[in-house]
């Protein structure tokens, strides 16, 4: 048997953990053998001789404190030392030479500095990656600006219906990648100068755009207004908004993306894996010991960047929710440790929370892997849970004194209660009051407190068994956990630098918008088709009295849901017959479904899809008059032809995959039932959606071909649609409209929204969904100004200037905004006059609170609204017993042609003594509305305002 | 001759008168160009301007800064600036009123130079107003943002401007350990502890 090698040493002991793991199975597993090495070098230990390694430790005192503080090398050096005395006195060979030992300490040592050099500063590594955030999300403000200036331009020749939706889409395609370079020129070094050049080279662009020239002279030869859209397209480009926004880091961003433009996502792909491979290769995480925790952190961290690249949302997904973390600490608890420690899911997010969110997680896990209690103070810290704010939320809201909300939670008997009440200078009647009332509160809060106390329980249980779980033996496991979420925060870090600041993945984004092509026209000629509404009638009529069943196949879980889909869809191609392609098609994508292996944007759109169709299954059920499900789809139609502007490589995936098909549909001989095929429709639209969405990748002219392709595929379908007949046209077209819906919403809003969030009947459709289930009132005028914050902000147009209601964004607001009568229009109408100094119009503070307190409130200047006659509201003058949905007046006293004053929606009228908290606009900049959260959101002192108007 | 009237007196008469005459006269034959206005932004009597303007006024030949004096009605904290050798701007650390009519008088060497108007434009949004009040809850309750603030000890709350009203959450710590973690906070925050009152909630309806 061959001597332990020095690679074999290094690779088992090269780490603190290394040695931990060796120590730790040592002591858990006694009886078991211990294997080190392999091949000729392995040395077995028996069970014998882990005793006798044991008791070595024990007598040397290697164990203990010793063993927690490994990073240092002076502890450091007399354990290893001794193991490799051990194990080589085993194999009955010498100790290596003095000088081999010390190599091996040093190249220990050595990587110690290293980690210690990436972990101990990570500030720097955070505003790297922040520094790169900031830039991503300024380069896309920049893209949408221009993309949505084009579409803005194109608008009026959208609006004549004279241009087919092709032409038009084709224009704004070619414009925008003739205008995009003209901005990637830009001397960035000095921002006027840096304005001056965006108007320049705008203008210069657009003189010489080939695909402007020969739009005029198409629009000549159509009697369009030329003039007037060749105007719009110059005011609209060098509208100083735009130049002011394109200054600085902005334009030195895009600067650097010119560089690689025409980068395809492949090669944006490989850069990535190449960056993770050099991590890799760097800190040596997932090398060599494939049972490591680091392997599967990279496996995750990998797959989860796949996964982004490959969503549409991926601004969204990618940068602001921060996957890969969450992802990878979850791999880091793993089943054993679950199993183990009988941890429940609550536990784990708890972990996961504490290792992510708090600023002490790193002093707690280093005060208890130092072998010391951690302090009273750090769990709750960690948790979130603080026991003794119940007790101050119920007597601050119940006006009940807090000793006697202590003193009922305190398991004492009505006797003792009394007693204690008494010896504290209670009365009787007191007492009697103030029970009535906690009673009473208690009463009308059940849900609240009933949650509140259940978070206390599930904090008791989760202190116990996480303290059982940090406990001193298991320590090793807590610093495995600690030692990911270390190396995660490095990961990332390093992954999100090298993936950020390439300007080739940002090309690749820029490459992707672009065939990102407005559907919008499209989908409207849809909407806007007289027969549509007869097609959704029949088709829904159809669907009520029978259409095919898929129940089964969606389950709550996803993962459920998934598999039994996938084997579904197996079968079904078995059905088919294995020769044929479509039943090789159907079992490749059952199969890929049920191992998991189908690429997240794919698998998302397939569930999503039928998420969407499910849930049009259940429309008719509930509401039985089918004109009011055409109404329905209609009102959002408008809300689907936004979102087309986003996924339209998966939209036309889905037409093409609808098509094929329907192909299936006649090959496999009408066997299969007409909702299933509408299924393996949407599947194989999202399939090759995915597919065409990469096309771009394996050469410029697929891309064409594809969309070519969808061309001819759409005026087949016309055509097939107009043989078949009604009924088949109706359902289908309520299938495409559904699922089109579908696909865009997963797409739009990533696949844990579409799981997991409310999404009412009034908003499907939308790309953004206000959910108002946690808010804390149920107040419509409060709930209204809440939704109108967010729907403000998710549609990209918080602040609000003029321009935005006339933006294709705007149909997101109304989407947005439908449960909410009157808001839309209040919006529309406010006075945009105005205040501050700027040349955009905008809205106003009087616009928000009209537009929360629905239909036929009035807009005047805020501070008259003391003495204007609101119907339906009364004034009351220091708004005495603030209530949610008040609106809130200042400067009533000041009030006239010079002083104005302000308003805004009161939401919690009792924030903590003095302060309230509300939804207001214009207070802080032009057009820009204010959440009721946050250190800039909005928020008063209750003795600052003159009065409220409140609900009679 | 009369003794007064003699040739020697006459000429040393008519050369006082001379040099009399030189002295009245040379400094009245001397006329400074007098200091105007050139131009102004906005323009004089302009209206519709926005709250946010600075003024800039040219001269008709160099000044300093330091020269020139503003009387405003209404009355503004105007700051003058040097711009060139002619020109000056005035800004303002406070928005400008909405629909006003300012009336500036201009003033060099304390010597009225001209009269200057403007107004600004009526709005909507009074960022003026805005701005008074969020000066007020500045000087009132500097710590707004940061309450209601939890600890394991206590919970706080504003009350009252620059008063904090304490909740005591842990029967363990006596009031005044809680008033000196208090101001420990307010210190963190970067006011002086002194800022503020303290005080010690009392528990409701007791007798």
């Amino acid at each position: 048997m061959a001597n332990l090698t020095k690679s074999e040493l290094v690779r088992n002991f090269g780490t603190p953990f290394g040695v931990l793991e060796l120590v730790s199975q040592l002591i858990r597993h006694p009886k078991d053998d211990y294997e080190l090495g392999s091949g000729d070098s392995k040395v077995v230990f028996t069970n014998r001789e882990v005793k006798a390694l044991v008791d070595d430790f024990q007598r040397n005192n290697l164990l203990g404190d010793k063993i927690l503080d490994l990073e240092n090398p002076s502890n450091y050096r007399p354990l290893y030392n001794s193991i490799l005395l051990f194990a080589n006195k085993q194999k009955e060979s010498s100790i290596p030479d003095r000088e081999t030992r010390e190599n091996i300490l040093r190249a220990y040592q050595t990587h110690l500095e290293e980690v210690d050099q990436k972990t101990t500063n990570p500030k720097v590594e955070i505003n790297a990656y922040n520094e790169s955030v900031r830039r991503a999300q300024k380069y896309w403000q920049t893209k949408n600006l221009l993309d949505s200036r084009v579409a803005q331009a194109l608008e009026p020749l959208t609006r004549s219906g004279s241009a087919s939706s092709g032409y038009i889409r084709q224009m704004q395609n070619s414009l925008i990648a003739e205008l995009s370079p003209a901005l990637h020129n830009i001397d960035t070094t000095d921002p006027v100068k840096a304005q001056a050049q965006t108007k320049a080279l705008l203008d210069q662009a657009v003189a010489n755009s080939p695909t402007w020239r020969a739009l005029q002279n198409t629009l000549v030869a159509e009697g369009q207004d030329v003039d007037h859209i060749t105007t719009n397209l110059s005011t609209l480009l060098n509208n100083e908004r735009f130049s002011k926004s394109d200054t600085d880091e902005n334009l030195e961003s895009l600067a650097n993306i010119n560089k690689q433009h025409g980068l395809t996502p492949t090669q944006a792909k490989d850069e990535l894996q190449n960056t993770i491979n050099s991590w890799q290769k760097e800190t040596g995480v997932g090398r060599d010991n494939p049972n490591s925790l680091g392997n599967d952190l990279v496996k995750s961290l990998h797959s989860a960047t796949i996964d982004a690249l490959e969503s549409p949302s991926l601004s969204d997904r990618f940068i602001k929710k921060d996957p890969f973390e969450v992802r990878a600490l979850r791999n880091a608890i793993t089943p054993e440790l679950i199993k183990k420690y009988n941890l429940t899911q609550v536990d784990q997010d708890r972990l996961i929370e504490a290792a992510l969110n708090h600023p002490s997680t790193g002093t707690y896990f280093a005060r208890i892997t130092n072998g010391l209690e951690p302090s009273a103070g750090d769990l709750p810290d960690i948790l979130g849970l603080r026991p003794a704010s119940l007790v101050s939320h119920i007597a601050k809201n119940s006006g009940v004194d807090p000793l006697i909300v202590t003193l009922t939670r305190s398991g004492y008997s009505g006797e003792q209660l009394a007693s204690q009440l008494l010896k504290s200078g209670y009365s009787p009647s007191d007492i009697k009051s103030q029970l009535d009332n906690l009673q009473k509160y208690l009463g009308e809060n059940h849900g609240l407190i009933d949650s509140v106390y259940k978070s206390r329980l599930a904090y008791d249980q989760a202190v116990l068994k996480i303290k059982t779980a940090l406990s001193p033996q298991n320590i090793p496991i807590i610093r495995n956990v600690y030692g990911a979420v270390t190396s995660v925060r490095e990961s990332i870090s390093t992954a999100y630098n090298g993936f950020l600041n390439n300007h080739r993945t940002i090309a690749f984004f820029l490459s992707s918008d672009h065939r990102l092509a407005s559907w919008g026209g499209w989908i409207s000629k849809i909407a806007t088709n007289k027969n549509l509404p007869q097609w959704l009638k029949t088709g829904l009529t159809w669907y009520k009295n029978g259409g095919y069943s898929y129940e089964g196949f969606i389950g709550s879980a996803k993962t459920h849901f998934r598999i039994k889909f996938g084997n579904w869809l197996v079968k079904q191609g078995a059905k088919i017959g294995g020769e044929k392609l479509a039943g090789k098609f159907l079992a490749w994508v059952g199969a890929g479904l049920v191992a998991g292996s189908l690429s997240g944007g794919a698998s998302f759109a397939i569930q999503a899809g039928l998420w969407v169709m499910q849930q049009a299954k259940r429309a008719p059920e509930a509401i039985k008059n089918a004109d009011v499900i055409a109404g329905w789809v209609l009102k959002n139609i408008a809300g689907l032809a936004m979102l087309m502007g986003i996924a339209g490589p998966t939209i036309l995936g889905a037409i093409i995959g609808f098509s094929v098909a329907l192909v299936s549909f006649f090959l496999i001989g009408f066997s299969l039932p007409l909702w299933g095929v509408l299924m393996i429709g949407t599947a194989l639209g999202a399939l090759l959606g995915y597919l065409y969405s990469q096309a771009g990748a394996i050469a410029g002219w697929a891309s064409t071909a594809l969309g070519s392709a969808g061309a001819l595929v759409s005026a087949w379908w016309a055509g097939f649609v107009n043989s078949v007949g009604a009924t088949i046209s109706s359902i289908a077209t309520t299938s495409i409209v559904v699922a089109v819906g579908g696909i865009t919403l997963s797409m739009s809003l990533g696949n844990d929204a579409i799981i997991t969030s409310k999404i009412e009947t009034g908003t499907i459709g939308a790309s953004v969904v206000c959910d108002i289930s946690g808010t804390t009132t149920n107040n419509p005028v409060a709930n209204a100004a809440q939704c109108i914050y967010k729907a403000l902000t998710d549609c990209k147009l918080n602040p609000l200037m003029i321009g935005g209601i006339s933006s294709p964004k705007w149909q997101c607001v109304i989407a947005a905004l439908k449960p909410f009568e009157g808001a839309v229009s209040q919006l529309e109408t406010s006075q945009f006059t105005d205040g501050w100094p700027t040349t955009e119009k905008h809205l106003q503070c009087v616009g928000l609170a009209a537009a929360s307190a629905g239909p036929g409130f009035p807009q005047v200047n805020a501070c008259m609204y003391a003495s204007y006659k609101v119907e339906g509201y009364k004034y009351l003058v220091g708004c005495p017993n603030m209530q949610s949905g008040d609106l809130f007046i200042m400067g009533v006293d000041e009030c006239g042609d010079k002083t104005v004053g302000h308003i805004g929606v009161v939401i919690n009228p009792d924030a903590g003594g003095q302060k309230f908290t509300c939804v207001d606009a214009n207070a802080t900049g032009p057009g820009i509305v204010r959440p009721d959260s946050g250190t800039s959101g909005c928020f008063y002192a209750k003795s600052l305002i003159s009065g409220c108007l409140r609900k009679k | 001759m009369n003794k007064y009237l003699s040739r020697k007196n006459l000429i040393i008469f008519s050369i006082g008168i001379i040099l009399l005459g030189t002295l009245i006269l040379l400094p009245m034959s001397y006329r400074p160009i007098p200091i105007t206005i050139e131009a102004t932004t906005p323009l004089d009597k302009s209206t519709q301007n926005s709250v946010m303007i600075n003024p800039q006024i040219q001269f008709n030949k160099s000044i300093l800064a330091s020269d020139i004096s503003i009387a405003s009605s209404p009355d503004e904290n105007w700051t003058i600036n040097q711009v060139d050798k002619q020109t000056i701007s005035l800004s303002h650390k406070k928005y400008l009123y909405l629909n006003t009519k300012y009336v500036l008088t201009i003033k060099y060497l304390d010597q009225v130079v001209s009269i200057y108007t403007f107004s600004t434009a009526p709005g909507q949004t009074d960022p003026r107003f805005l701005q008074q009040v969020q000066d007020k809850m500045d000087a009132q309750y500097p710590l707004m943002g940061e309450t209601p603030r939890f600890t394991q000890g206590y919970s706080l709350v504003y009350s009252a401007p620059l008063t904090l009203e304490i909740t005591i959450l842990d029967s363990k710590i006596t009031p005044s350990d809680i008033i000196l973690q208090a101001k420990a906070w307010v210190t963190q925050n970067g006011l002086a502890p002194d800022s503020h009152q303290y005080k010690i909630a009392q528990p409701a309806t007791k007798k």
